[in-house]
């Protein structure tokens, strides 16, 4: 009964201790493993599973050891952090592995990656001839970065010429039926202006489970009730739908007119109609 | 309807675009919108004053022929 208390004990203290210690080494260590992080994750797993169940083990030596093993991951990150020579001693350096489209057998070699391995990566990177890439970097973490020729990239609304909106994060300003006063504040907005959209929605904010806006102080809400049918906020898009049907109305009266000076004055109007669409439109989809 | 009338419903759409977008050009946080808006806006007055002196126009027009 007591070895059993004693391993409740022992874990309990383990999980906040290793809980903490986790957060102390920071969220980087959480995602990008390099080889020392490797091994350091199993040698703690190991010193963890050892001082709970050996309980004959003193349990502070084990903290010791444990604390050691956080303790010098810390210390390397703070060197590494300062010292680029000893950065790329300690996390190690990028490996060319295809250069000019051409496949650097000495560098797979020395990485110990068969042409398997690398072919397996281009693949989860959306890449099935080799002949396709340009340069291909092995990283530290694993990762193989990957830049394909210039004429294998996807295209970009700059390579079309087309004016897209600058996309910021929406702000969640109403979560779980709450509002949130400080992502409201950081939206520019406040409590009037949020209770006048879901008026205009004509909704009410307890029925709100989740509400968001966009860049463009849109609001997109999500109801408790899902039998009710989702609010749209369609201000943007009924403007733009107005402004292409009086440029269409315009058109039209231009045709329409015998007077020289109404139909000179329909057409420019117009074209002035479509510029402001051209311009706009990005904005009001 | 009238041409008289479906002028005066255009002007009145642009009128109301105008006011839109002088709200929007004010509302917005990325500068190229906040441009395009107000570029916009500034089209959709010369726009609305042609159209309103159509309308004046129109109307002189109708009383002539009446």
């Amino acid at each position: 009964m007591t070895d059993l208390l004693n391993i409740l004990l022992r874990s309990i203290a383990l999980v906040f201790t290793l809980f903490f210690f986790t957060k102390w080494l920071g969220k980087k260590h959480l995602t990008k493993l390099n080889i020392f992080d490797y091994i350091h994750s199993i040698t703690v797993g190991g010193l963890a599973a050892i001082l709970i169940l050996q309980i004959q083990v003193n349990f502070f030596y084990g903290l010791l050891a444990l604390f050691t093993w956080f303790f010098i991951p810390f210390l390397f990150r703070l060197i590494s952090l300062k010292n680029k020579a000893a950065r790329d001693f300690i996390e190690g350096k990028s490996t060319v592995m295809i250069q000019n489209g051409k496949i650097m057998e000495d560098n797979l070699k020395k990485e110990d990656y068969s042409t398997d391995d690398l072919l397996q990566c281009l693949r989860q990177e959306k890449i099935f001839s080799v002949a396709d890439v340009e340069f291909a970097l092995l990283e530290p973490s694993g990762d193989l970065s990957v830049l394909p020729k210039s004429n294998k990239q996807a295209i970009t609304a700059e390579d079309l010429n087309i004016t897209v909106p600058n996309l910021q994060a929406p702000q969640t300003i109403i979560m779980d039926g709450r509002i949130m006063l400080e992502p409201l504040a950081n939206a520019g907005l406040n409590i009037a202006w949020l209770t006048t959209e879901l008026a205009k929605l004509n909704i009410t904010k307890e029925n709100v489970f989740l509400a968001q806006v966009d860049s463009n102080k849109q609001l997109i809400v999500d109801l408790y009730d899902d039998q009710l049918p989702q609010p749209e906020m369609m201000e943007l898009p009924m403007l733009l739908a107005n402004l292409e049907k009086t440029a269409a109305d315009l058109q039209l009266f231009s045709l329409a007119t015998d007077n020289t000076n109404s139909k000179e004055m329909y057409e420019l109007n117009y074209e002035r109609m479509q510029e402001i669409i051209n311009l706009t439109k990005p904005y009001l989809k | 309807m009238t041409v008289d009338a479906q002028v005066k419903n255009s002007y009145f759409t642009v009128k109301q675009a105008e006011a839109t977008m002088i709200q929007l050009g004010l509302k917005a946080d990325d500068n190229a919108a906040k441009h395009a808006f107000q570029s916009a806006e500034q089209l959709l007055s010369l726009v609305k004053n042609d159209l309103q002196d159509q309308l004046i126009f129109l109307a002189k027009e109708e009383t002539e022929y009446e």
